[in-house]
């Protein structure tokens, strides 16, 4: 990507309501194009942070530009920027082209004009068949695609989506997934989406910001927030993993030495990309499950390793996730991939096994 | 806002007639001026009915459509015309159906701020009443029964909620 100015510029933005401080001091670029999510928790921030963008709250401190333009006190009806909101906001009394032609009427389009773009929009939506039908004759699914359509129908320069999948039943989710991205590429500008469901921003996003109590953790592309997570918080919100604490025993050329309770001493990569990792003190020892592997014999070379009993299998079809107990007392969840076709799994409830895994694939969290 | 409906007809009648006394509110104007101190009067006390039944219309308005208007492109005053008054269309006509029949009714209001050259329906019975019971008398009090019935059923079938009052909402 060429260092073209950012679609979206965020510079030192707090927003406070009342006591609470919903958005501290927030520095964000958003390139052009790109398809980009907020990610977090509920009470993070990223709605207000989303809703100043769009112009319906006003930063108490700090820049918004836009577009190269300083767009911080613009109402939102002003700005190059549309919104599909959390429950669609579908008027009720217009029908489906009304809806899709509201925001090219309110603003004196020639009617030809309109007549040919809302057709467009319908049809880039498949809405073609609805075009006469008023809300209440439309399913969820529909409803927001007369969201997505009247939105789009304005040009804008960034679309922004308030929790677009959270409505949807599960295999629509996954549908509506990939039909968004798509329409991104095709419609060849910026999204940007607010979500608590890290699948969605995994699946969808370039690149993905994490928040938590008003700022942002980490932002990166979903495989580099997932592999090399910045801290505890992000590592835990990201997927799941096994945590163990330890302590810095030392350096040995590229590898970080930990001492760590139930496992023993362990000597680490130091993986390039994660923030310098700690001298000394308290660490968190973490590795995902799909990273462990189950074996009925230990002592494999270059792993790491621990023996221990499976106390729980939850079989989900595709996946098994293993619940293993180990010496120590505490649990182990391992996923496997339930690559050969059987009824039976080659693993059962209390039977002996031994988990290990790669150095390389642990993550080493300090914060 | 609710005073006028607490408060009893008869003092409100007073309150008005002193007013209009002591600001030295002209008599003898042509015909529809000649109506205004009664038309002031009962827009005060049917005010109030107006706004509570508006009002309740308005709690069940979702206000992310305003929002979407405003985003959109709409500036306030077009986000009042296209989106909120469709919505509120309903509870105004209600409304204006109950103060409307509240209007017509009204006698002790009324009786209390119309001068010599203007007078209205209810009083004009009253005044009828006080020599005997004719049939005219029976005649103008139905049709003043029908008239307000076929209007507050009327305001009332506008006011329960229909079909189409889902907010546009996933």
């Amino acid at each position: 990507m060429d260092q073209a100015a950012p679609i979206i510029s965020i510079q030192n933005v707090t927003k406070r309501f009342g006591p609470v401080i919903a958005v501290d001091d927030v520095a964000l670029d958003i390139q052009p194009n790109e398809f980009f999510a907020l990610l977090g928790p509920s009470g993070c921030g990223k709605t207000t942070l989303l809703r100043m963008l769009a112009g319906f709250e006003m930063p108490d401190a700090g820049t918004i530009a836009i577009g190269g333009q300083d767009m911080t006190e613009v109402p939102p009806n002003r700005r190059p920027v549309n919104m599909v909101f959390q429950s669609y906001a579908v008027f009720p009394h217009m029908s489906v082209f009304d809806n899709v032609a509201y925001g090219l009427r309110v603003v004196k389009t020639p009617t030809s004009e309109v007549d040919s773009r809302v057709r467009e929009a319908i049809e880039m939506t498949q809405l073609s068949d609805l075009a006469n039908r008023k809300p209440d004759q439309l399913s969820g699914g529909q409803r927001q695609r007369v969201a997505l359509a009247r939105a789009l129908v304005k040009r804008p320069k960034v679309l922004l989506l308030d929790e677009p999948l959270s409505a949807l039943d599960a295999k629509l989710r996954e549908a509506m997934q990939l039909e968004l991205v798509n329409l991104q590429r095709n419609v060849g500008i910026t999204f940007i989406i607010v979500t608590h469901d890290q699948n969605e921003a995994l699946s969808m996003a370039n690149r993905i910001a994490v928040m938590e109590g008003g700022q942002i953790r980490q932002i990166a592309r979903p495989s580099e927030l997932y592999e090399f997570p910045n801290s505890r918080f992000v590592a835990d919100f990201i997927g799941k993993m096994n945590l163990f604490e330890g302590r810095v025993s030392g350096r040995q050329g590229d590898k970080l030495g930990v001492e760590v309770a139930g496992i023993g001493q362990l000597w680490l990569p130091v993986a390039a990309g994660i923030p310098a990792p700690p001298e000394a003190g308290a660490v968190g020892i973490a590795v995902r499950p799909e990273k462990v592997r189950l074996r009925r014999q230990g002592g494999e070379a270059n792993r790491i390793g621990l023996h221990g009993r499976v106390n729980q299998i939850a079989y989900y079809g595709d996946t098994s996730h293993v619940f293993v107990t180990l010496e120590s007392g505490r649990t182990l969840s391992a996923n496997l991939q339930n690559e050969a076709r059987s009824a039976t799994l080659g693993i059962a409830v209390g039977e002996d096994v031994w988990c290990s895994w790669d150095p390389g694939d642990v993550l080493v969290l300090t914060n | 806002m609710a005073l006028p409906i607490v408060i009893p007809e008869i003092c409100m009648g007073v309150a008005m007639m002193a007013f209009f006394a002591r600001i030295g509110w002209p008599s003898g104007l042509p015909w529809p001026l000649s109506l205004s101190n009664i038309t002031i009067a009962h827009i005060a006390f049917s005010f109030p009915f107006v706004a509570v039944i508006v009002r309740g219309r308005l709690v069940g308005f979702n206000r992310e459509l305003e929002d979407a208007s405003k985003d959109l492109g709409a500036g306030e005053w077009q986000t009042m015309r296209h989106i909120v008054m469709p919505y509120l269309r309903p509870g105004i006509v209600a409304g204006a159906l109950i103060a409307f029949t509240l209007s017509l009714d009204d006698f002790i209001i009324t009786f209390f701020t119309s001068g010599p050259d203007a007078i209205t329906l209810p009083v004009k019975i009253f005044s009828m009443v006080r020599f005997s019971v004719t049939p005219e008398v029976n005649a103008a009090s139905t049709v003043l029964i029908i008239i307000t019935v076929i209007a507050t059923v009327a305001a009332t079938r506008l006011q329960a909620p229909s079909r189409q009052d889902s907010s546009g909402g996933g």
